[in-house]
This record gives structure tokens, sequence and C-alpha cells, in this order.
């Protein structure tokens, strides 16, 4: 399926998150146990978060997340530590509502070698609670990069 | 009393009348010349003090980065506002908070401090990592060491950073969880996430360092500090 830029991505579709090594829960010996709330804070110069579209490319969940990878590795390190995780997009809404946030808004918005970006406006950031409750009951779906293609 | 002192092509400060005269001293090359004076103390005085700061001029900017506690490989960076090589921001920020947990060694053990640096290795492992990230921030990592000394726990963390650089400290005991961000003023931005037979409350706050124990003491820190 494909949308115009800016169109609001379906309820039943899910986006991926891209996280980093440091924003990965761990214990002491570096063993993963989940994802940091901070892993969706924004950055001093972004003014929505970023995800990737994951039913914007066909296959299997292995098929379409290599994708996403391949694009991301254009313009960024995909570590092999790293993770890619999955949250469903009304899941994500519902999650916000219980927390206030009754505005968040989740639209396509395609950038150069980024096909299936997804901007994510009007996430109240500094809700670290908020924050907590996305990376541990939504993003559910956790795939290292380096099981990956 | 006869002084010799070099006179400099450039306005003087007069020792009688105090006010701003152009030099007699260069010539129509604008090359300056050399010059005997023997008007007593006071000229002397202020013609040196100018003949001194125009040749210490040229020394201030090497003094300066002498004196600097900046290592030497971010002096570029701190000049051109410009961030440095990436391997070399990361191997300066492990640098900088290895030699911080060393001057408190005392207080943390041969044993606990060892696994910190492997943490904050593995956090800077360069295969992880982007231009754009930012590395360890020292005051963050200072806070972070000053709380565990406060708080003394038989668990040690697991370790994470945020965008900016601030230290995340985590325990986990079953689903329930203590996160804490230092940040680098000196304060910490706390969760403490409980699961009641699968509902999960939640609570979190921001405290000065001094305070995090007692903010935290309602939620039974002691799940994930004791053994």
């Amino acid at each position: 399926m494909h949308l115009k830029t800016g169109a609001y991505i379906p309820d039943e579709d899910h986006v991926v998150r891209h996280v980093k090594w440091g924003q990965l829960e761990k214990d002491c010996d570096d063993n993963v146990l989940g994802i940091l709330p901070q892993a969706f804070v924004l950055r001093a110069t972004e003014e929505s978060l970023s995800f990737n579209w994951l039913e914007y490319f066909d296959g299997s969940r292995e098929d379409q997340l290599t994708n996403i990878k391949s694009d991301l590795s254009t313009r960024l390190n995909v570590g092999s530590k790293s993770f890619f995780c999955i949250g469903n997009v009304k899941n994500i809404k519902d999650k916000g509502k219980e927390f206030g946030a009754t505005s968040i808004r989740i639209a396509y918005a395609p950038t150069h070698g980024n096909k299936s970006h997804v901007a994510l406006f009007r996430l109240p950031d500094e809700d670290l609670k908020l924050l907590e409750a996305l990376a541990s009951d939504v993003f559910v779906e956790r795939i290292q990069a380096q099981d990956l293609p | 009393m006869s002084v010799h002192y070099l006179s400099v092509n450039q306005p003087f400060l007069s020792r009688d009348s105090r006010k701003i005269e152009a030099s007699p001293y260069f010539n129509s090359s604008n090359e300056p010349n050399i010059t005997i004076s023997s008007d007593g103390f006071g000229g002397v005085s202020d013609m040196n003090a100018q003949v001194f700061s125009k040749a210490l001029a040229g020394l201030a900017e090497p003094l300066q980065r002498l004196a600097s506690s900046t290592p030497p490989s971010m002096l570029e960076s701190v000049r051109s506002g410009k961030p440095t090589r990436l391997d070399e921001r990361l191997y300066d920020a492990t640098a900088t908070v290895k030699i911080k947990m060393s001057n408190v060694a005392m207080h943390i053990g041969t044993e606990w401090r060892d696994k910190l640096f492997n943490q904050i290795d593995s956090l800077h492992d360069i295969k992880e990592w982007d231009e754009d990230d930012n590395p360890v921030n020292k005051d963050s990592f200072g806070a972070f060491i000053k709380e565990l000394i406060l708080l003394k726990p038989d668990n040690h963390p697991g370790l994470g950073l945020s965008f900016n650089g601030n230290v995340i400290a985590m325990w986990r005991k079953n689903n329930d969880k203590l996160i804490i961000e230092f940040l680098a003023n000196g304060k910490a931005k706390w969760l403490v996430s409980h699961d009641v037979g699968g509902d999960v409350e939640r609570a979190s706050g921001i405290s000065n360092l001094l305070r995090l124990p007692e903010c935290i003491a309602p939620y039974n820190p002691e799940r994930w500090f004791k053994k």
C-alpha cells in the first residue's frame, strides 16, 4: 500500500523504531532486557520522532525489516547491537490517550533515500511514564540488527 | 640613568599629558625605529608596558593552550566550534570518565570499577555510533558516581545513554524497574515501574541528587539494590 506524503498511517499498520545500543535497557553484564523510555525522546534538532512504516514493504516480517535496515544504512550507522522495535499504530495512540496525550499524529513523511519514513508528532516526550509504557507495553516485538541480513 | 627601549609603530600614552598621541618612532615606510630614551622611570614604565604587551600578545594563545584543561585533541573543536573526529571524541570522553572514576576508586572497589570501565567501553563502542551522537557527559557521569557512593547498592546497575550524553542507570527485579537519568545540572530524572499482578504502576520525578534516596524510598528500592 502507498500513501501520499502527510497522510496518516492506518491504525492496523505498524511502525518501526531503530533503537541504538545506548538506549537499550540492559543489566550490568550488558544483557538486553528491553528499551529505555529515553529511546522515544526527541533530539534537540528534531520536530518529530522518526519511525519507519513496516507495511510500506511487501513480504515477510524479515523482508520488511531488511528493507528498512537497508534504507536506514544509507544515512546512518546501523550498529549490529542495535534493535528494530515494532509497534502497532492504534496501540501507540491508545497508550498516548491513557496518559492524556490525545493528539498524537503518525504521518507518512518519506525523505530522500528513506522512502518508508514516518513522523510521529505531538508526543509529550517529557512524560517518562508514557515513554516507559510505550517501551514496555507497545514496542514489544524486537529484532536485533545483527539477526537481519 | 639611561634606559633603552624599542619603540613600536602604534600610538602611545604620553607620560605627562596622559592622552593618546601618534608615535613619532616609526619611519615613512611604516617600519619601527630603534630609539633611545632617558626621560625618567615613569615614561619608561609606560612605554615598556606597551612594548611588552605587544611582545606578549603573540605568546597569549600558546600560553592559554598550555594552561587549558581542554585535552589537546579537543582544541580544534573548541576553536572552530566543529566536532572533531568521532573516534577522538569517544576516546577523550572515555578517558575523562575513567580518570574521574579512578579519583573515587576507594569508594567503589576494584571489581565494580572494572565492571564500570567495561560498561563505558561498551557504551562507547564506535561500531554502534554515528557522528551526531553525544558521548558520556562528564558532569552527568560525575553525578552518577556521587549517587552510587550515596546509595551503595549491592547490585550493579545496567548503563545507558540519553541522546545528549546523560548517563542512565537501570535496575530490574522481575518486571519491576528503577531507571535514573543523571542530568548535567546535578539533578536526576527517575522512574519506578511496579508490576502488581499484571497491572503496572508507574511513578516518576526530577530530584536533587541528595534528595533522590528519599524520593524513591516509598517504592522499596532495596528490592533493586540489595542482593
